[in-house]
């Protein structure tokens, strides 16, 4: 093997100070709960690797497994105080150790929309949010899915493709929201430099108003299927259905709508019991867990995604 | 020897937690080695930990062959206190993160350690609650880090910092005993906030609180510290409790939205309560602001705008790391009418030294963050911001201030501590350290000053109450009934120095005319009744620092800081103890604007095996009250 210089690769990689604000953030460690496979500890690895305290022959293996876990999210880019990019000096890493992994665009992409969509607190007319020319086509077809299905969005007033060239054509909007970690940084900077100007308050990355799951899908473990507050025009549509947990609902909150939680011993017993006879998930993951508990405690129901409802 | 002794701890630990949750590789040490400060230590092995369950057999299989253990969640901390400075195991603890139950009936939540600040709070939300402690770092931070350690957060002036909202934990002591705590277990906040060294939490029963109906926010700039700390201070002596009053400084300002004003330093205050009550609150603060020479006032701020000054804030430190790769962050707090002075004193030292940094502080507890940065490859300057923070010790200790108010010891601080504790107090540390953990095998190392260099000397009025308790003979509470006189009342901080068996309906007769109130609904009997009784349950949370004599001699902690995370919180520890560890002389209480309505307790706390050790700690003749330990301690003389 070629003798590498990893201290000029990954010099970037020697500015972090492992503050750790990106490690909670990395959904591969919410997943893994180990340093080895969140973004903390891959810029680390690759700090170690310019430090020469590990080396690809002894150490490839492990390193290797580290680097695989990253699902390209970039919240650590978003975040990273110290203004380096985890996400970048991972897909080095991958390179060196000659790693392709698929990128899961199609899903993923289509989890983010539903989740920004029963995302709270978001300002419902101030908003454009600007997709890369790479997904506009995917976005636009699940928006009008949304449509088509009678939910107006709560999230923008407009959408739009966007390239490079047509930064002096954006429509002044209070916020920004961008799918796109480059085009997100090239807006960002030409408005710190005063390059474009636009009445902009925020400039938001799309993993920035999602985040990973919260809590892990185990057996004794809580859901949060969603926390969403409904605004008045949809509230009696999703009340319909969402109503299968109506009196948890009305035990925890005192009439306001809230969905979940769930938990494993003491609430299999409520499930069972509930007069409806279809669970509906946000996502496919809650969907398998709550398909496993069912066999598990042979609960006759029936349960349906969300998403399967809209396509 | 101990490689042979090694290989069978791991082995024995691989049959109870599985192969793959065994880690050996260097890759794996090497990434469990540092946290956020730049310490580093490397262990021998990586524990994970997939349920609460596994932690008490395994510690049991370390005590056996006494390796060390030390907890780890998200590694945040800025001192060091979870990296393993005697190796061993660290034992990953993030996978405990569950939240367990969710009572909004009588509030509170119980979750494992492992669960991040800001996600329980997502949970709460919805139901129109939040939890109190909310530390800059709640987004990656861990529930159990933050009560191990005390953080408090832009917020705890109002509503309290980790300490005031526990109300039971379940953890694991070294030797593999699980004990549950509830509130009037005497050890409760004593072993949950001993950063890990004396048990290792594994569920908190935490407090949580209304949301209030109605914020508001008021920002005001200032071309000058001086002015900013003077509107502050009015603040504060005027009784209003905001439920935050942060300040950044000019160069922490130069590194935000607020870098092209003329604009020193920035206040930002947080109103909560009802509508009324706060349009009654915003105009005098308002006048405050402008009788102080506020250059720029805001008021009614839309939710974007408010989003960006407290993500201002909360990225005010971490703004700093862009710029180089070592950052160090400390935690000094002291008592109020000083923050002004103090702050000024450590600009001057970041001047003199040629450093460069940022403070930002809670200016509402006292509560200041000198943060640095340094070049990590340059030892100079390393040497330098020790120095610095040397000359900065010995003045927050002149001034009465505490080590550390949200962020703990650890490593970092631990010299210093003999600056900042007595000789008998240290050494009281040290034994309960000993007793609850015989091997030193809980994060070895931490907190406690490896070297002893301090003589103490006892105050004239103190001699005769230290002969007594160091003495064999029973001690006489009765003799403290001189003690009733008032020490220090300071009305601008909104603190009472007063000795222990002061009556509290003189104290009423004296405060309450003027508008300042004890932090309790009593109206009879002495504070030190009160105290030792444990009935008044919120009562040791206004507790801020507290002198008494035990078998160990004469004991001091806190002060008139409102916050404190430095050493062992024995404040909570004597409340409640009827008198059987020791007897309080001097207390250091919070005072309030307003009378407040406070919860009695009539249980007592019950006797476990645990207590018993620390009691022959605290009085190993048994002579503070004996009634209460004695049969218990004849039974096991017996045995």
């Amino acid at each position: 093997m070629k003798k590498q210089n990893f201290d000029t690769i990954f010099a970037d990689a020697l500015k972090c100070n492992h503050c750790g604000i990106c490690l909670q953030n990395c959904p591969a460690y919410r997943e893994g709960k180990q340093e080895k496979y969140g973004s903390r500890g891959r810029v680390q690895i690759a700090c170690l690797l310019a430090k020469q305290k590990l080396n690809l022959k002894q150490d490839g293996q492990d390193i290797s497994e580290a680097v695989k876990t990253c699902k390209n999210c970039y919240n650590c880019t978003v975040l990273c105080p110290a203004g380096i990019s985890p996400q970048n000096i991972n897909e080095r890493l991958k390179n060196i150790l000659k790693i392709t992994t698929e990128i899961p665009q199609k899903s993923f992409l289509k989890n983010l929309i539903f989740k920004i969509y029963f995302r709270k607190s978001f300002n419902k007319t101030d908003n454009l949010f600007i997709t890369s020319s790479r997904n506009f086509k995917q976005i636009k077809h699940s928006l009008d899915l949304l449509k088509k299905n009678n939910f107006e969005s709560s999230l923008y007033k407009e959408s739009v493709c966007f390239t490079p060239y047509t930064i002096k054509k954006l429509p002044n909007f209070k916020i920004y929201i961008f799918d796109d970690i480059e085009n997100y940084r090239l807006i960002k900077n030409a408005i710190l430099e005063d390059k474009i100007k636009l009445d902009i308050k925020q400039i938001l990355f799309i993993t920035q108003i999602i985040k990973p799951k919260s809590v892990k899908l185990k057996d004794d473990s809580l859901i949060v299927l969603s926390n969403t507050y409904l605004t008045q025009e949809t509230k009696e549509k999703e009340k319909k259905l969402f109503e299968v947990f109506k009196n948890k609902t009305l035990n925890f909150v005192n009439n306001r709508y809230y969905y979940g939680p769930i938990y494993n011993d003491k609430t299999i017993e409520y499930l069972k019991n509930v007069p409806q006879k279809t669970f509906i998930t946000l996502s496919e993951r809650e969907n398998k867990f709550l398909n496993k508990l069912i066999k598990k405690y042979k609960i006759d129901k029936g349960i349906i995604s969300l998403v399967n409802l809209l396509d | 020897m101990r490689d042979k002794k090694f290989k069978q701890a791991l082995n024995e630990i691989t049959s109870i937690l599985g192969d793959k949750n065994v880690l050996t590789s260097r890759l794996n040490l090497l990434l469990n080695s540092y946290d956020s400060s730049p310490l580093k230590a490397r262990p021998e092995a990586v524990l994970n930990i997939k349920n609460t369950r596994q932690i008490a057999p395994v510690l049991q299989i370390l005590n056996k062959y006494g390796f060390a253990a030390t907890a780890r969640m998200s590694a945040t901390n800025h001192d060091g206190a979870c990296l393993p400075l005697k190796g061993g195991f660290v034992l990953n603890l993030a996978a405990l993160d569950k939240v367990l139950e969710i009572n909004i009936k009588e509030n509170y939540a119980i979750v494992e350690s492992g669960v991040i600040n800001q996600d329980l709070q997502d949970l709460l939300e919805p139901l129109g609650f939040f939890f109190a402690p909310d530390p800059a770092s709640r987004t990656f931070s861990t529930i159990g880090g933050n009560f191990a350690l005390n953080s408090g957060g832009a917020r705890s002036l109002r509503h309290g910092g980790s300490m005031q909202n526990l109300l039971g934990a379940e953890l694991v002591l070294a030797d593999g005993t699980t004990l549950n705590l509830n509130k009037e277990n005497p050890l409760l906040h004593l072993l949950v906030k001993s950063e890990g060294t004396l048990g290792i939490i594994t569920k908190l029963k935490v407090k949580i609180t209304p949301l209030p109906t109605h914020k508001e926010t008021l920002i005001a700039g200032f071309s000058n510290l001086k002015d900013t700390m003077q509107a502050v201070q009015k603040i504060i002596s005027l009784g209003f409790i905001p439920s935050a009053l942060e300040v950044m400084d000019e160069n922490a300002l130069a590194l935000t939205a607020y870098k092209d004003t003329e604009l020193k330093t920035l206040l930002i205050a947080e109103l909560e309560g009802n509508k009324k009550q706060i349009s009654e609150d915003t105009k005098p603060i308002i006048n405050i602001f402008r009788n102080n020479k506020a250059k720029e006032i805001k008021t009614n701020l839309t939710a974007s705008e408010l989003e960006i000054i407290w993500n201002t804030r909360a990225k005010a430190a971490l703004a700093l790391a862009k710029q180089a790769n070592g950052f160090v962050s400390y935690d000094y707090a002291v008592e109020r009418p000083k923050l002004a002075m103090t702050v000024e004193f450590v600009q001057n030292i970041l001047k003199k030294y040629n450093l460069r940094g940022t403070i930002v502080f809670h200016a509402g507890d006292g509560n200041l963050h000198p943060n640095i940065i340094f070049d990590d490859n340059n030892p100079y300057e390393a040497s330098q911001i020790k120095l610095a923070i040397k000359e900065i010790d010995n003045f927050i200790f002149g001034v009465g201030g505490t080590l550390s108010a949200e962020h703990g010891i650890a490593i970092q601080k631990r010299a210093a501590m003999n600056i900042f504790f007595n000789r008998d107090t240290l050494n009281l540390f040290r034994k309960i350290k000993n007793t609850l953990d015989k091997k030193d095998i809980l994060n070895p190392q931490k907190i406690l000053p490896l070297y002893e260099n301090k003589k103490q000397d006892i105050p004239a009025w103190a001699q005769n109450f230290y002969d007594d308790a160091t003495s064999t003979k029973e001690f006489d509470f009765k003799q403290i009934k001189t003690l009733n006189k008032i020490i220090d009342f300071d009305k601008q901080n909104y603190t009472l120095t007063v000795q222990a068996n002061a009556l509290i309906e003189d104290l009423n007769k004296k405060l309450n005319p003027l508008k300042f109130y004890l932090p309790t609904s009593q109206k009879k009997g002495t504070l030190l009744d009160l105290f030792l009784s444990g009935k008044d349950t919120a009562f040791a949370d206004y507790v801020t620092g507290l002198t008494f004599v035990c078998g160990e001699g004469l004991i001091t902690v806190g002060g008139k800081y409102v916050k404190n995370a430095a050493g062992y919180d024995l404040i909570h520890f004597m409340a409640g103890t009827q008198g059987a560890f020791g007897a309080p002389l001097i207390f250091t209480l919070r005072l309030l604007p307003e009378q407040i309505k406070s919860k009695t307790n009539k249980n007592k706390f019950t006797i476990d095996e645990t207590l018993m050790k620390l009691k022959k700690v605290f009085d190993k003749n048994n002579i503070f009250k004996p009634s209460i330990f004695k049969g218990y301690l004849d039974e096991e003389t017996k045995l």
